[in-house]
């Protein structure tokens, strides 16, 4: 079949399209600058509208003024994001950064060395521990599949809850008790209910670990960390228990999000896993909470976390623990581990919480 | 029959291997073209990634000259030359569905007289380590 010459309509397959890049952009800056200029003109239209009819000002006017801002915000918009994918936008973008990162006022009240793309340890955020210097941020747990869980069990209590209102409610308004219109939605009542039952013992195994037991707490020695280092971790956890098996591993991650068609899909992938404290079989009472502590350490030639926009590595520590009468539960905390540092700045990479009282004052 | 332009990257460290902080010293030239026929060089230092995800990559230093921008007697296809203290992350890594990869990126435009403008560009990977 013969291919026209120009394409004016495109069709995205996956990453590619049956239409030129150029054609694309050119087609994209005309739409956005028409839409601007549209907005822009019927914005000052408006404008002379609503002064001459001041003080009354309509609804319609509130409305259309409303359209009009979104016109000019997408074309606006549209116009800024073609601008940045053309050639052109290359040298904008550089510009950008360069004069985003000179704008950062976090970075310099740090006062730290500059990391690209490597998460900063935030002091202001973080907590002091008690047996180590500081508490280290839990990750965890699900909250998406909690909410999804939630949410299901949410909609099929209420569809079991209308049905046997409408039921009784066309059985006692109808005189023909025999009539369809009150047993039929009684029988799709068993597989609501169903439905419920088992959407609300999923819900209570999700949230029985979460609510019944006190939080496992890590607290490390020192942060960020630095490859080739070793570290003091303590774990503590408090309140009334029977622990089967508590594992903490160390943990390092590659996680990469990439688009397929039009779904975004996001791949883990496990570059290291070190098991750094186990400990089977024992009570935690009041009078004997969990206090241990053990070492970790970061490999020499390991790389350090990266933050990029679709791609990251990020290390952490991820506890699983199994308790008698609860489910499993796991836990992730994360770490941070930043590029070795040359040996004349090696004093003011350790952070301590002295400093970050120092900072906020 | 036209040959595509050659275009020459020369880095000052041989092994390609470079600390954070260390000067990336780059000499480049452009032949097998003719002076009028090169609009524009544009070079850059920069990472990317390759992978299962989707590809990033972050300008680390960009300097674009065209045929307009230089002097008279200058001549884009003349050896030039640039540095750039190179930053401390993110480093090279080579991992199992991500890669970070840094290269210094010359990038021309062309333009024939009997066709429109077009796009040549060559890379020179180099390696960011810390030890």
């Amino acid at each position: 079949m013969a291919r026209p010459l120009i394409r004016l309509i495109g069709k995205k397959r996956g990453s590619h399209h049956s239409v030129s890049h150029r054609v694309g952009m050119w087609g994209d800056v005309a739409f956005s600058l028409t839409l601007l200029i549209f907005g822009i003109l019927a914005g000052i239209a408006l404008v002379s509208k609503a002064l001459r009819s001041a003080p009354n000002i309509t609804v319609d006017i509130w409305v259309i003024g409303t359209v009009v801002l979104t016109f000019i915000i997408f074309g606006a918009q549209g116009l800024i994001r073609s601008i940045l994918r053309s050639r052109m936008g290359e040298g904008i973008r550089f510009s950008l950064q360069q004069n985003v990162t000179k704008l950062d006022l976090s970075q310099r009240v740090r006062g730290r060395t500059k990391l690209p793309n490597v998460p900063q340890f935030d002091t202001i955020l973080t907590s002091r521990g008690t047996l180590q210097p500081w508490r280290l941020p839990m990750t965890t747990g699900e909250p998406v599949k909690t909410m999804a869980v939630i949410i299901f069990f949410s909609i099929w209590v209420c569809i079991s809850l209308i049905l046997i209102y409408y039921s009784i409610d066309q059985y006692l308004g109808q005189d023909d008790h025999v009539h369809f219109s009150w047993w039929l939605p009684l029988l799709s009542l068993p597989p609501s209910i169903g439905l419920s039952i088992w959407a609300g013992r999923f819900l209570k195994a999700q949230l029985q670990g979460r609510i019944t037991i006190d939080p496992l707490k890590l607290e490390i020695s020192a942060q960020p960390l630095y490859p080739g280092q070793s570290y003091k971790v303590s774990a503590i956890q408090s309140g009334i228990l029977h622990v089967r098996s508590l594992r903490i591993f160390l943990v390092c991650e590659e996680i990469t999000n990439y688009h397929q068609g039009t779904d975004v899909r996001t791949e883990t992938h496990e570059v290291i896993r070190e098991r750094v404290f186990q400990e089977r079989r024992f009570e935690i009472t009041p009078n004997s909470p969990l206090k241990e502590t053990f070492d970790i350490q970061i490999p020499a030639n390991a790389m350090h976390s990266f933050q990029g926009h679709y791609n990251s590595l990020q290390w952490k520590l991820v506890s699983i623990g199994r308790y008698r009468d609860l489910p499993e539960i796991q836990r992730t905390f994360a770490l941070l581990v930043h590029p070795p540092i040359p040996a004349d700045l090696a004093d003011q990479a350790i952070i301590t919480p002295e400093d970050s009282s120092g900072g906020e004052q | 029959m036209k040959f595509d332009p050659l275009i020459s990257i020369k880095l000052n460290h041989s092994s390609r291997v470079y600390r954070p902080g260390d000067i990336l010293e780059c000499e480049y030239q452009i032949d097998a073209i003719e002076r009028e026929e090169l609009k524009s060089v544009e070079v850059s230092t920069l990472w990317y990634t390759t992978g299962k995800g989707d590809e990033e990559e972050s300008i680390h230093f960009y300097e674009r000259r065209t045929a307009k921008s230089s002097h008279d007697d200058s001549d884009l296809r003349q050896l030039a030359h640039f540095s750039t203290p190179l930053p401390p992350s993110p480093l090279s890594y080579s991992g199992t569905n991500l890669n970070i990869v840094w290269c210094v990126r010359i990038r021309i435009i062309v333009e024939y007289s009997d066709k429109g403008p077009k796009e040549f560009k060559h890379s020179q990977p180099f390696q960011l380590h810390a030890h």
